[in-house]
């Protein structure tokens, strides 16, 4: 029977080493605050929803933990929290701009052939490269918290298109209350999350499940999901890369991040592939 | 017991399936209780230094709640260990890329059981000492042996948690008893040397 060394060594430094590991323990309460981190991250976390008549897997964004731990009661997986992701943003930007709002309403669908009332203004173009409409829409949902409402936020100059003079005033009114600190607090999360991608890779990814559980729908989660994507390609995780890459290109196609979490997508496919071929016999 | 858990890996939220919340999360209570200071010991034994040891357990508590599931029942502290040697593993990884000072905050914060001062010292000397002394053997060697050494774990427990066959991990012990043992002779060598400087 191997006896161990604490007993068995002659060198005092062995002995010393060893038994000074006997009373280490976690600070009191970790556990506990490790539990409810947990419980929180994975209740608020992303659901995927399989919908098999349709033969096809759609992702979605849980609203949080209260509407993920209902909704898995009844019985219907995810289904009623689908897509909060993308109204997040369109929220964050309707609450501030109807200059995005046209954008982004027009990013994911067709132009509409006919008017359908004179009341209802055309859709104007929106040209701008689209990482000029997401430093915007950032902006705009920055100022949109850091200013009493009703505020209508300031537009690039010489791009507003021809909308309703009530148009802003309307959106902005319908803006819900919104407080400084809770972006401030995302700002400060997704910059943690950016400087973990390159220095640690698993700790980013805590860092981004405690954003998820902070800020389901926060206003930069588009940002911490192509962060995600990053943290998983520098641990090395192809497969969870591929995934998580698809997710968010199923999700947001328009995306200022798209061609960069595209081409991580791509090269991780690619490098499976190569490992693949280079272990079959 | 056999194990027949798969390598857990770390994936992104994107794929957790939300478990019926009552079942899942007392079972993850349940883990928490029982094997939560062997995680903590275990990632701190692996390699995860102090500042950044709550966040991995974290990290493993995550991977444990999105593939509860997946845990077969008596197989929890398996999974728990393989999970934590990953993420410490890519922790020293990352460590090894960007090295970085533990902050002052952290090293005060941590337990000190109402130690003095001097004692608290001594205290932190020795476990920076065993670190080194860990930081010697490769992952496969620290694994087997902070098992055995430290969490007391029979060789016929250390096969079972890593699945491996009892005489893989009783060769990889001595082999780790070996390394252990000379890089203690290493450092004493060294401190004679230097008169006994630490």
């Amino acid at each position: 029977m191997t006896r161990r060394l604490s007993v068995t060594s002659d060198l005092d430094i062995v002995r010393d080493a060893l038994a000074s590991a006997r009373d280490d323990a976690p600070p009191p309460g970790a556990g506990d605050r490790a539990l409810r981190a947990a419980l929180a991250a994975a209740a608020g976390a992303s659901v995927v929803v399989a919908t098999k008549a349709a033969g096809a897997s759609v992702v979605g964004s849980a609203a949080g933990a209260g509407v993920a731990t209902s909704t898995s009661a009844a019985g219907a997986k995810g289904v009623a929290t689908m897509a909060l992701a993308k109204w997040s943003v369109a929220l964050a930007v309707a609450a501030s701009s109807a200059v995005v709002v046209v954008g982004v309403e027009h990013a994911s669908r067709p132009p509409p052939q006919v008017a359908l009332s004179a009341s209802v203004a055309p859709a104007p173009v929106d040209r701008r490269p689209r990482i000029a409409r997401r430093a915007e829409e950032l902006g705009a949902a920055f100022a949109a918290t850091a200013l009493p409402a009703p505020v209508v936020v300031a537009e690039v100059p010489g791009q507003r298109p021809s909308l309703p003079k009530d148009a802003p005033r309307a959106a902005a009114s319908s803006r819900p209350a919104a407080s400084p600190r809770p972006l401030a607090e995302e700002l400060t999360a997704l910059s943690a999350i950016r400087d973990g991608v390159a220095s640690d890779p698993v700790l980013a990814l805590v860092g981004i499940a405690r954003y998820r559980a902070a800020h389901p729908s926060g206003a930069l989660l588009e940002e911490v999901e192509a962060l995600e994507v990053e943290a998983l390609a520098a641990r090395g995780d192809r497969e969870a890369v591929a995934r998580a890459g698809r997710s968010f290109l199923a999700r947001r196609p328009t995306s200022v991040h798209a061609p960069h979490v595209r081409e991580l997508v791509g090269r991780a496919v690619v490098e499976r592939d190569l490992l693949e071929d280079a272990v079959r016999p | 017991m056999a194990v027949t858990l798969s390598a857990p890996e770390l994936v992104p939220s994107t794929e957790v399936e939300v478990h019926a919340p009552r079942e899942g999360e007392a079972r993850l209570r349940e883990i928490v209780d029982m094997y939560y200071p062997f995680l903590w010991r275990s990632l701190r034994r692996l390699g995860v230094d102090e500042a950044s040891v709550d966040d991995a357990a974290q990290a493993v508590l995550l991977v444990v709640a999105r593939r509860l599931d997946d845990i077969a029942y008596g197989a929890e502290r398996s999974f728990v260990f393989q999970t934590a040697a990953r993420v410490a593993s890519d922790h020293r990884r990352a460590r090894a890329r960007a090295p970085r000072a533990e902050p002052l905050d952290a090293v005060l914060e941590t337990a000190s059981d109402g130690l003095r001062p001097d004692d608290l010292v001594d205290q932190r000397r020795r476990r920076a000492l065993l670190d080194e002394l860990l930081d010697e053997l490769d992952e496969e060697h620290r694994t087997v042996f902070v098992l055995f050494e430290l969490e007391e774990l029979t060789v016929t427990q250390i096969a079972e948690v890593l699945g491996v066959p009892r005489g893989t991990a009783a060769s990889r012990l001595r082999r780790a008893h070996e390394l252990f043992e000379n890089a203690a002779r290493r450092v004493q060598a060294r401190r004679a040397r230097t008169g006994g400087a630490r």
